[in-house]
């Protein structure tokens, strides 16, 4: 990779390429976005479709729990992977459970398992500072393409290879579940199946995304792009594509405006996806009037 | 009729029962426990380099004692320096400049003949809270060198980190946090730096982020 990184910024040094692009933190964080928008963007309808968006922000914020755990195990505080896919597939498991066979509401259940979550993370974070030098935790809360490597670009690839495989074998089961289960249930799905599927696909994506995004705010991601497009699609194929490309302009637009302006990557992405979410509906607004 | 009634399908539709999902939701649960056992078994840096001080550093950091060693000379001298600007910045209010810290003979900023790697001209800005010590190479080829100095906001509830390599507490009781810094491409951006490591700076310790030695217990 570091000849890679070399003819990169030999090209961003003779002008071919933007300037930043000499550092190799930011074509890895390019790298990272043009793998991510896809992830994310095609997660992001069915979020949305299958109105799993408070789902995503308890998943998110149960990853603070498991960088906690991992580094309570001695993984190291630049990957603490295992803690983190640990303890979020746990999570899923048991909200997917709890949710399914429960008789209070699913947000209010949701709502437990994010407060638990959150509060167990929260404890064992300010437990870890005693260890850890506390700025080292920020970029676990709000991603930071600086602590990424090539090892984390490695493992989003090849998370994002699966998740794509697995998205597009069950596709269209997760989308006629997702209108209308008792229909897809005669056309041969499981929908228990396809929940649990479908909330563990969620939770690798999520999971992958932490470096860059952040814990914090990674809802945002798998949760305005669809939002954005839906105001503007019209039907399944561009509501699908217009998520993907959201997702990748908001990835690249706040990846610029993280480097410019060296705020958290995590809170630039979600500005950027936000300004184009309100940017599509005026576009909606204006298009609605005029058809009146 | 009776062709159209042939075209129908007759499809049961019933939940799982409870206490076999739930076998299939612990079976799961127990894959993915094994799964973390086995990659913390199995990762190197769990393991082996358990307590490794570098473990827990960032891809844009480094020990100092993993550098050339006229880096670790100039690290050295940094530190010495630091402290020198710091005690005067306790007693006057202000950080030193550079010919003052120079003219009292303090390393790296006075002139010293025996030095290798060539001089450096080092120079002091500020903005905000902010606080940079530049040193840019004279001599093509060495890196250049920088000391980050990040005072507390005004007004700003008292830090609550213990004091360590990056954590100085002035006598006037003021937490600063400091950082030492290299960059091999001596070019860089006009102003004062406040977020080196996005412009290609490496962040220098001597003992890591997280290995500095505990506070001593409150007499």
């Amino acid at each position: 990779m570091t000849a890679f990184y070399a003819w990169i910024g030999g090209l961003a040094q003779r002008g071919v390429l933007p300037s930043d692009f000499q550092y190799p933190f930011l074509v890895r964080g390019f790298l990272c976005v043009l793998v991510l928008a896809p992830i994310l963007g095609g997660v992001s309808h069915l979020v949305v479709t299958r109105r799993m968006a408070f789902f995503s922000a308890a998943l998110g914020q149960a990853a603070i729990t498991g960088v906690a755990l991992g580094l309570l195990l001695g993984e190291p505080l630049n990957a603490p992977y295992g803690g983190m896919f640990g303890f979020c597939l746990l999570s899923t498991l048991g909200m997917v459970y709890v949710k399914r066979h429960a008789t209070l509401p699913p947000d209010t259940l949701i709502g437990v398992f994010h407060a638990l979550t959150l509060g167990l993370g929260l404890c064992l974070l300010v437990a870890l500072t005693r260890q850890f030098n506390v700025h080292q935790v920020e970029s676990v809360l709000f991603g930071s393409l600086l602590t990424v490597t090539d090892g984390d670009l490695a493992l989003l690839l090849a998370v994002g290879i699966l998740v794509a495989v697995l998205l597009i074998r069950e596709y269209n089961h997760l989308l006629l579940d997702s209108l209308s289960p008792p229909l897809a249930s005669v056309a041969g799905a499981e929908p228990a199946y396809l929940e649990y599927f479908f909330a563990l696909l969620l939770t690798l994506s999520i999971v992958v995304s932490l470096k860059i995004i952040g814990a914090l705010l990674v809802e945002a991601l798998v949760v305005v792009p669809a939002a954005a497009a839906r105001n503007v699609a019209r039907g399944t194929r561009s509501y699908l594509i217009g998520s993907v490309v959201v997702a990748f302009l908001a990835g690249a637009g706040g990846l610029g405006v993280s480097t410019r302006f060296l705020v958290p990557t995590g809170g630039a992405v979600v500005l950027a996806v936000s300004a184009i979410f309100f940017l599509t509906l005026a576009v909606r607004s204006l298009t609605r009037r005029n058809a009146v | 009729m009776t062709t159209a009634a042939a075209t129908f399908r007759r499809v049961e539709v019933r939940p799982p029962s409870a206490r076999i999902e739930l076998g299939h939701v612990v079976r799961s649960g127990m894959v993915v426990l094994i799964g973390v056992w086995l990659f913390l078994a199995t990762d190197s840096t769990a393991l082996r380099d358990a307590g490794s001080a570098t473990k827990h550093l960032l891809p844009f950091q480094a020990l100092i004692r993993d550098r050339p060693p006229l880096e670790q000379r100039m690290f050295r001298e940094l530190q010495e320096g630091l402290l020198e600007a710091e005690s005067v910045r306790a007693s006057t209010g202000t950080w030193p400049a550079t010919a003052a810290l120079a003219s009292e003979g303090i390393p790296p900023f006075a002139i010293d003949p025996t030095r290798k790697g060539g001089r450096y001209d080092w120079s002091l800005t500020s903005h905000g809270a902010f606080v940079n010590y530049l040193g840019l190479p004279e001599q093509p080829g060495s890196p250049a060198w920088l000391v980050l100095v990040q005072e507390p906001e005004p007004g700003a509830p008292p830090d609550p980190a213990r004091e360590d390599e990056e954590h100085h507490r002035l006598l006037t009781g003021d937490m600063l946090h400091v950082s030492t810094w290299v960059r091999a491409d001596p070019r860089v951006t006009s102003g004062t730096i406040r977020a080196p490591q996005a412009e290609g700076w490496t962040q220098l310790y001597a003992v890591g982020p997280s290995l500095s030695p505990p506070p001593p217990p409150p007499k």
